[in-house]
């Protein structure tokens, strides 16, 4: 089963791919994202050597060429092929690295590889909103340990970032100004809940942070996506996206894993520019070394999250991690 | 073996690449991504698309 349905209860769009059940899941002595080396077996990436890579998944939740639906939807519930593209990005051929770990001319690189991908995969004609992101960790999810992200090219914006996007429209209609401007202004201006700094760019956790250990990125002036960003803006990207991941590996000592997700402009050539403020949103599943923070009644069926850390206190913690590891 | 733990497939590996470009091109055709990067693409046997992305400095090599 490979499509779309549309549930009118909540408006939202669920994807089926049941053939990923078969996806590769922690193999123990193969990684499919290594390289290709002289008389092993070949892995996805047909090079002895290699900096950033991109490919097609092979197990795609969304596919340019999507099979025809197996249900036939209704008035009430739609049902569409699951179009759209999925992609690994893998961010070094050194199996053991995190994003943490690598230098940052190869972040720097990332941060122009998201941008490019952005480009490309907006061309095609069934994408309307292009997201990179990062599962790191086995706690959410990651089946291969090698260092990688995705990116998932939606044919239509996503739940949140719908959701989003629909908020700064409205606080534009009131005030006139971008929701996320008047947000990283606010958040500067009272520093309690700043993680870091830079001239172009602040990391901070949010005053409404869902995740204990959440932060938020973003660019100081209004920057609607990757594309958008100057040479001097994806430099001071690339430097905080690495300090935050060393702090969260400070922190409690060891690797912490976490989601990473970029929103930007969709794709769908509306009238974003002056609503979508591009960001980073870090997600963290601990709530404290031994503990996770698990989506639970509240979190999953009121969808109210509930914090266990005081978003002044995470921030506090994370700006101790960075000097320890500056 | 279980069915859980068998990944004879993804032992094996997918074949390797074709080395044919997507789009118009030679192979190895290289485009350029803003003033530091190049791209190479490449299609899979399978129709999959992948990608290379590497410094311009060292494409010169």
């Amino acid at each position: 089963v490979t499509e779309r349905r549309y549930d009118p209860t909540s408006g939202e769009w669920v994807t089926f791919a049941t053939d990923r059940q078969h996806r590769t899941y922690k193999p123990a002595d193969f990684c499919p994202l290594c390289p290709t080396l002289p008389g092993r077996p070949a892995t996805e990436i047909p090079f002895p050597s290699f900096e950033v890579v991109t490919f097609d998944n092979r197990f795609p939740s969304l596919s340019p060429d999507p099979p025809t639906p197996d249900v036939t939807g209704s008035e009430l519930c739609p049902v569409t092929p699951a179009a759209g593209r999925c992609e690994v990005v893998v961010y070094s051929d050194d199996h053991d690295a995190t994003l943490a770990d690598l230098p940052g001319e190869r972040v720097r690189m990332l941060v122009d590889v998201w941008a490019d991908r952005t480009e490309v995969l907006a061309t095609e004609a069934e994408v309307r909103y292009v997201m990179p992101f990062e599962n790191k960790g086995e706690v959410v999810g990651t089946t291969l340990s090698h260092p990688h992200g995705q990116i998932y090219a939606y044919p239509e914006v996503p739940a949140r970032p719908a959701k989003e996007l629909g908020a700064a429209r409205r606080h534009l209609a009131a005030t006139g100004r971008c929701v996320h401007c008047d947000v990283v202004s606010a958040e500067l201006a009272d520093g309690e809940r700043v993680v870091a700094a830079g001239d172009r760019w602040v990391a901070w956790v949010p005053f409404w942070a869902r995740f204990p250990y959440e932060v938020r990125v973003a660019p100081r002036r209004h920057v609607p996506d990757l594309p958008g960003l100057d040479g001097a803006g994806r430099d001071e990207l690339a430097g905080m996206l690495s300090g935050v991941a060393r702090a969260y590996d400070a922190l409690w000592g060891f690797s912490l894993p976490y989601v990473m997700a970029f929103h930007q402009r969709p794709t769908d050539g509306g009238d974003w520019d002056d609503v979508s403020h591009l960001h980073v949103e870090l997600s963290p599943p601990h709530r404290s070394p031994d503990k996770l923070k698990h989506l639970a009644g509240s979190e999953l069926a009121g969808g109210a999250f509930i914090s266990d850390v005081a978003p002044e206190e995470a921030a506090a913690s994370l700006r101790r991690a960075r000097r320890k590891v500056a | 073996v279980t069915a859980d733990n068998d990944h004879s497939e993804e032992r094996q590996g997918p074949p390797p690449l074709t080395g044919a470009p997507v789009g118009a091109g030679v192979a190895g055709a290289e485009v350029a991504v803003g003033e530091a990067l190049v791209r190479v693409e490449y299609t899979k046997p399978d129709g999959r698309r992948l990608s290379v992305y590497r410094r311009r400095e060292a494409s010169r090599g």
